[in-house]
């Protein structure tokens, strides 16, 4: 009865870890859809840029060589002053950025580099795009280059930056219009029609920040379109980092962003794990839970 | 013919140095193929010298965690690296257990389950164990497969009480395990090499058919393989002892016929007069004196009618056959317990016996017939004139034939035996015990050839009123207690399990019920002793006496009493 009973609570031991070691494993492998997310595979997410070989970060401004990375910042919050401060410094010791995300947050990144900004509306174009009147192509006047918007928006913007200088870097074509009075995807009379500025640069020394006023542009919608710019932007041998401070506070997310790594599950999970099963198959061995 | 583990077996110390060498290989491996190695690769290196020191399970579990690690590295060189390992690390376990592994690798591979999640790749050498583990336990199967089990029942008859033999044979080639079931419980396992050869035995519940269910579980040593044979069916007929010496009595009775005379054969009623001590007297209660003893026994419903009287004397038994009858009172009035011996000639009883007595000796009693005249107790029963008492079926008398000559009496010469059986039992088994004992006990008289030894039995019959006294030789009360066997129907009152358990009483300084009862018992045992008395004078006897566990404490109480008396006791 007593051999019985010592059995059981051996077999609850093991199948409690067992369980407990299952929860972790589909925690860490089951997709999460975060907007903007390393490991979200949804319209929105950054997977296939991942997958292109980017690293991420989730404090990406520390011991990162400015002169040898491209940091994309994409957000669906606004961005602190503080965070700015870091970034502003990032692009001046050398770094190249990338900006771009939910209209809240590239509002609150251009006024805080002392901008005047007001939301005129999403921009649609049904002529110069890629299937959908959302997915705007718009033309890089620097370099030549074409670059597929994933729902651009426009700002009209006022003032002149405390640091360094606002240049317009791509306009949408003459056929777009902004679907500000009615948002209803098409035109209607009296919504502003014509070429509208996307894509911002600001150039602060030797850095620059490049602000995108579009919900994407590396997400894994679009960046097959933009794969040539993201090669022109990390031309010099810079390393892709991908910011994702933004999901800190987010515990399950930040979970998974320590224990996977670009490869797939960081062996360092499986060692841990490992050797806790070892300890208590082990265990369960040696008192005699299972013959 | 060896197993494959066994011809293994010589190779697990190289087993051990080749895992060694792998897992020291896999980061150089990683180098050589991938022209660099992650830092994992060289931490993996880390445990390697574990294999060379820890137990088998150990260096299955490390090489099967190393292997899944690997595996996660996701570099296709690593994982041949990973499912070598992983392969020799159950390679080990399987040459070095001598203990049943089956379960234990299929729980550690399932345990690695959460890591097959996260890394799908570490399937590839869990997936290879279970391969091999596979084949291995179909090769085990082919051998376990030509096993042989043989059964055999020692004898197909057995006595009640007494367990039923068999002989289990199993075959197997080379090493293997066995475990004999009974009704699906494990009996008997062990480790046997080709032949296995096993006394079992099982106890029978009841007379009559008993069968058993049996079956046999041979196995790989490793648990890789198991066969179940049968379920087989044992047969075994149950007698009781008792028919046994029934027929050894019968045939020593027609060996003694010609010493054979009528028994006297009586019932005595024991009537103990109990005067209360503190104003309330217990006389019985249920299951303790009515069912079990011989004298009268009251429920407790009546005890509480009967808690306010100062006196209270224990109701007389009725009976049926009570026709002649002699009393004997005690006249002490100063004494607390008290008694009256009634006895009675069971008319039934005299008939069945005569009768029996009729098939060994002729009814010659010799001499020229005189009359009759009326029965007195002691009066031989053959010598009742039937059909003279029944004409006078309506008075209480019968009538006995006078002979100019009697027949010389044939008692005597022998010494006296004076033997109290109640054969109150709660179940077949003791009631067969009881009853073989009390045959024995007769049976060895005339083992030593003392056939005319006097014997006087007083037998309580389970759920009859009273005691039989049957008196006479040995041979005379051996064909009476024969009758009585076989006419009247002897049956245990119950089917309970009893168990003898170890308590001391201090006699005499009982208080309240169990104080009542000691006194009603010691009442009883001067009855009987006056019963005794009656019939063998003032000599003081040997009595043995046989009673069930159950009764223990009467017959303490009623030895005690026999022998402050004078008597010696003898407990069977």
């Amino acid at each position: 009865m007593l051999l019985r009973r010592r059995r059981s609570s051996l077999l609850a031991v093991y199948l409690v870890v067992l369980t407990a070691l299952l929860a972790i494993s589909l925690i860490v492998v089951l997709p999460v859809d975060y907007d903007y997310y390393a490991l979200s595979t949804s319209e929105k997410g950054h997977r296939n840029l991942v997958e292109h070989g980017a690293s991420w970060s989730t404090s990406p401004l520390r011991g990162v060589d400015a002169n040898k990375t491209l940091l994309v910042v994409a957000r669906r919050t606004p961005i602190s002053s503080s965070e700015l401060e870091e970034l502003v410094d990032f692009t001046s010791r050398g770094g190249v950025v990338v900006a771009y995300g939910s209209r809240e947050f590239t509002e609150s990144l251009l006024r805080g580099l002392g901008l005047s900004v007001v939301y005129w509306g999403l921009v649609l174009d049904p002529v110069f795009s890629e299937n959908s009147p959302r997915r705007v192509l718009v033309e890089l006047s620097e370099r030549n280059t074409s670059v597929t918007l994933n729902t651009p928006y426009v700002f009209n913007i006022t003032g002149t930056p405390s640091r360094g200088e606002l240049e317009h870097a791509a306009y949408t074509s003459i056929f777009s219009f902004v679907d500000g009075i009615v948002e209803n995807g098409v035109y209607d009379i009296g919504e502003p029609i014509g070429e509208f500025p996307v894509i911002y640069t600001l150039r602060v020394n030797s850095g620059v920040l490049v602000v995108v006023c579009a919900q994407g542009v590396f997400t894994n919608s679009v960046l097959r379109e933009n794969s040539e710019w993201l090669k022109l932007l990390a031309s010099g041998g810079r390393s892709i980092v991908l910011d994702q401070s933004e999901f800190e506070s987010n515990i399950l997310a930040y979970f998974k962003l320590l224990v996977v790594t670009p490869r797939g599950v960081s062996p360092l999970l499986v060692l841990v794990l490992s050797v806790v099963i070892i300890v208590v198959l082990y265990y369960v061995y040696s008192r005699g839970g299972i013959e | 013919m060896s197993t494959l583990a066994e011809a293994l077996s010589k190779y697990s110390t190289p087993l051990r140095l080749l895992l060694l060498v792998v897992l020291l290989a896999t980061p150089l491996g990683e180098v050589f193929f991938n022209k660099s190695a992650s830092l994992y690769a060289y931490i993996l290196v880390l445990p390697a010298p574990l294999v060379l020191l820890t137990n088998t399970l150990l260096v299955f579990l490390l090489s099967l965690a190393t292997s899944v690690i690997t595996a996660s590295l996701n570099s296709p060189v690593l994982l041949v690296f990973s499912a070598i390992t992983a392969l020799l690390g159950f390679l080990v376990l399987y040459t070095e257990s001598s203990t049943s592994i089956l379960s234990r690798v299929l729980v550690s591979l399932a345990a690695f389950t959460p890591l097959y999640i996260l890394t799908p790749l570490s399937l590839v050498p869990a997936t290879l164990v279970l391969a091999v583990l596979l084949g291995l336990s179909a090769r085990e199967y082919l051998r376990v497969g030509r096993s042989r089990v043989d059964v055999f029942l020692e004898s197909k008859v057995t006595y009640l009480g007494e367990p039923a033999r068999y002989r289990v044979v199993v075959t197997c080639p080379g090493l293997f395990k066995y475990t004999v079931l009974e009704d699906g419980k494990s009996v008997i396992s062990g480790l046997a090499r080709s032949r296995a050869s096993l006394d079992l035995s099982f106890s029978c519940k009841h007379l009559g058919v008993n069968e058993k269910s049996t079956s046999v579980l041979v196995e790989d040593v490793r648990g890789l393989a198991k066969i179940t044979h049968g379920p087989y069916t044992l047969s075994v007929r149950v007698v009781a002892r008792l028919k046994r010496l029934l027929k050894q009595a019968e045939k020593l009775i027609e060996e003694y016929a010609s010493y054979l005379s009528t028994p006297r054969v009586l019932k005595v009623i024991l009537t103990p007069t109990v005067t209360l001590r503190a104003e309330k007297s217990v006389l019985g209660g249920a299951g303790l004196v009515g069912a079990g003893g011989f004298g009268a026994g009251i429920s407790g419903a009546d005890l509480r009618e009967m808690e306010s009287k100062e006196s209270q004397r224990a109701p007389k038994l009725e009976t049926r056959a009570s026709e002649v009858q002699v009393e004997v009172k005690d006249s002490s009035t100063e004494t607390s317990e008290s008694s009256a011996v009634k006895w009675v000639v069971p008319k039934v009883l005299l008939l069945e016996v005569e009768e029996s007595l009729s098939r060994y000796v002729s009814r010659d009693f010799g001499g020229e017939y005189m009359g009759t005249r009326e029965y007195v107790p002691g009066d031989n029963p053959r010598t009742i004139h039937w059909k003279k008492s029944l004409r006078k079926e309506l008075s209480d008398d019968y009538c006995v034939k006078i002979y100019a000559r009697e027949r010389e009496s044939s008692s005597g010469g022998g010494g006296v035996r004076v033997i109290l059986a109640d054969l109150t039992a709660v179940n077949p088994v003791e009631l067969d015990l009881m009853l073989s004992a009390l045959y024995s006990e007769l049976l060895s008289e005339l083992s030593t050839e003392k056939p005319l030894t006097e014997v006087h039995l007083f037998i309580k019959i389970p759920g009859e009123e009273g005691l039989l006294y049957i008196s006479g030789g040995v041979v005379d009360a051996l064909v009476a207690l024969n009758t009585i066997t076989r006419k009247q129907g002897l049956r245990a009152l119950y089917n309970y399990e009893t168990w003898r358990r170890s308590r001391i009483i201090e006699l005499g300084g009982s208080t309240g019920f169990i104080g009542d009862l000691e006194m009603y018992y010691r009442a009883l045992g001067l009855s009987l002793i006056k019963a005794i008395e009656s019939k063998i004078g003032r000599r003081k006897a040997t009595v043995q006496v046989i009673h069930s566990n159950a009764l223990a404490y009467k017959y303490a109480i009623i030895t005690n009493v026999l022998k402050d008396s004078g008597f010696t006791v003898l407990k069977l």
